[in-house]
């Protein structure tokens, strides 16, 4: 997800909308992994993974690890040359999730990762930056 | 996963992160000033 909003951050920079990733890397595995992947994201440190758990983002379980869907994903990710890392000392069952949130704090889009490789497409975060955008000029 | 997961329309969970220089900051910083994507990685990679 990172590195497709890495190649998106200017579209969604230039129409107002800032993009940030909490990681749950320690803060300088963070400053280091953000400064090599998307120097233009806004990386966020969450080691304990607080966030994670406010936002009641869940784990990958047995089922997910055999659901075809996932490994489809997988393929498709690894089809666009993104390759995933090791986890190090870092959750492995976490999953990711993303959302698109309005300055009045209201959840615009909500995008839970059901498994390893599901992410949103970029077209439809797009989508609701364009809405965001036209409701604003209106 | 059975606490109740946040939708479209719902308030987003604010609380008390830290940034890449260390320093601690509301999370609803980030969509103060500006709506926000953000997106929850799993583990670097």
């Amino acid at each position: 997800m990172l590195d497709q909003l890495a190649q998106n951050t200017a579209w969604f920079n230039e129409r107002g909308v800032r993009v940030a990733a909490v990681t749950m890397g320690k803060p300088y595995e963070a400053k280091m992994f953000c400064a090599q992947r998307s120097p233009d994201v806004v990386c966020l440190a969450n080691p304990d993974q607080s966030a994670y758990q406010a936002f009641n983002i869940g784990k990958i379980n047995a089922q997910d690890v055999l659901n075809p869907a996932s490994w489809r994903a997988w393929m498709k990710v690894m089809g666009k040359g993104f390759k995933p890392g090791q986890p190090g000392d870092q959750d492995a069952q976490q999953l990711g999730a993303t959302f698109v949130i309005g300055t009045d704090g209201k959840v615009l889009l909500a995008h839970y990762n059901r498994f390893m490789g599901d992410n949103p497409e970029i077209l439809t975060l797009k989508a609701i930056v364009e809405e965001l955008g036209s409701r604003i000029t209106a | 996963m059975t606490s109740r997961r946040i939708k479209t329309g719902d308030i987003a969970p604010n609380l008390q992160v830290v940034n890449a220089d260390g320093e601690t900051i509301e999370l609803s910083s980030l969509w103060a000033d500006k709506p926000v994507v953000l997106a929850f990685l799993r583990h670097f990679g």
